[in-house]
């Protein structure tokens, strides 16, 4: 139970700081996406 | 941007909200209208009348295919997506060469002649004819049912999170799951947030960060080992992560309305033959060009060398109208020959032994590595990197 807790715990940890360092970078002078050219 | 746009994420938020209380019988509509509006705000009407003219064509066509499997319908279709794909994405370069080589043989054609300004192809148009193609092959040669519901088949066509750049999907993979829309659970929302967290990332935090690395690569005014090794490494994770992420968030959004897309990457750089990498790497690309290409070429039965060949060609000349994506394609094209070659006479180097698989990776890295210069860059350009990594490497 404890350990299952940690374990989302973590997860939601780990989503949020990577959706932090997303909204960090985030710009509109970003390079488009490799394969939208093609 | 698509994906990045501030316009495309208040339409996702509005389609996605209106799409979960919507009643299941309006649930096809209403993505069906999202799907066209998103269509047509990024492709405009000029992009998105000749995609309608083709889905039109295709959706006849297999239903009068699928009640006349002998007709000639097929045949004048499958030549009218080709021929589209064709004109719209590689007029330009066929006027191009043809000029130089009528320069080459001391004949000017004037630039006004070749430098047409042809309309900019249709957002999207390589996805949409491979899916189009797939469709009509699949009626006519595996017999599948076409799709009757004009609904369903317009949501195959424009389904919008995968309209730009695929996955490139399958109908009867796709189409049966139309007949039953309806809300993810929390479970399926969960992973479909951290689905597009993911693909996020990757693009924003890892591939775009390594674009401002391979600026400072590329802005040297000569090159050794070191910097072409390392160029070539970064263009690879480069792309990897860019298309990846691309994938994820365009499978997320599937997963946000209900529906399974196909995946695209399977930890492509952990494969220890070039025939792995294909089958890990833009996994729907490869699956379609082995489906509709190779197989019918003859596939493994006949002339197998020609059949690779030619199929890692259109690969190649698939990513963009530039002569360096069919060297690039065709240099694949000979890694795949020379490796099916080696395996039948030494099949023990692709065994399970630990020593031939770190052997398999590190040629596979290396070869697949060298590959994404002639991807990224003009052959004069990648025979220059070369030919001074080679230089730096001679002693003095």
């Amino acid at each position: 139970m404890v350990a299952t807790l940690l374990r989302r715990g973590a997860t939601v940890l780990v989503y949020a700081l990577m959706l932090l360092a997303v909204l960090a970078l985030w710009t509109l002078d970003a390079p488009p996406f490799i394969y939208v050219a093609f | 941007m698509l994906f990045l746009q501030p316009w495309f994420w208040a339409f996702a938020v509005t389609a996605l909200a209106v799409y979960w209380v919507c009643p299941p019988r309006f649930k096809p509509y209403w993505l069906l209208l999202a799907s066209a509006m998103f269509h047509y705000h990024f492709a405009g009407p000029a992009g998105v009348a000749p995609i309608i003219v083709l889905a039109l064509l295709t959706y006849s066509v297999g239903l009068a295919t699928a009640a006349q499997p002998a007709g000639r319908s097929y045949a004048m279709a499958m030549l009218v997506l080709v021929a589209a794909l064709g004109f719209y994405k590689y007029s330009r370069l066929g006027a191009r060469t043809g000029a130089a080589l009528l320069g080459f043989l001391g004949v000017h054609v004037a630039p006004e002649v070749w430098e047409w300004q042809l309309a900019g192809a249709p957002l999207g148009i390589s996805f949409f004819t491979f899916e189009f193609v797939h469709y009509l092959y699949e009626i006519r040669v595996h017999r599948r049912p076409a799709v009757r519901n004009p609904v369903h088949f317009a949501l195959f066509a424009i389904f919008f999170p995968t309209l730009v750049s695929g996955p490139i999907k399958r109908f009867p993979d796709f189409v049966p799951q139309l007949a039953a829309l309806h809300n993810p659970g929390r479970a399926e929302m969960w992973l479909a947030v951290r689905r597009i967290i993911r693909g996020l990332f990757k693009k924003i935090c890892i591939a775009d960060l390594l674009v401002e690395y391979i600026k400072v690569f590329e802005d040297v005014p000569h090159f050794n080992a070191p910097l072409v090794v390392s160029l070539a490494v970064l263009q690879g994770w480069r792309i990897y992560y860019d298309f990846a992420g691309y994938s994820d968030i365009a499978i997320g959004f599937g997963q946000l309305f209900g529906l399974r897309l196909p995946e695209n990457f399977d930890r492509p750089f952990g494969a220890t033959s070039l025939r792995e990498f294909w089958r890990r790497w833009h996994m729907s690309l490869s699956a379609w060009i082995r489906d509709y290409i190779y197989i019918p070429l003859g596939g493994n039965r006949m002339h197998r060398g020609f059949n690779l060949a030619a199929a890692m060609l259109l690969c190649g000349l698939w990513h963009g109208a530039a002569w360096h994506f069919a060297i690039w394609g065709s240099y694949h094209g000979a890694g795949l020959a020379v490796e099916a070659a080696v395996r039948r006479r030494f099949p023990v180097a692709f065994g399970a032994a630990r020593r031939w698989q770190v052997l398999g990776w590190l040629l596979c890295c290396a070869y697949v590595t060298y590959g994404w210069l002639l991807f990224f860059y003009p052959v004069a350009q990648v025979y220059t990197m070369t030919r001074e990594a080679i230089i730096w490497w001679q002693p003095y």
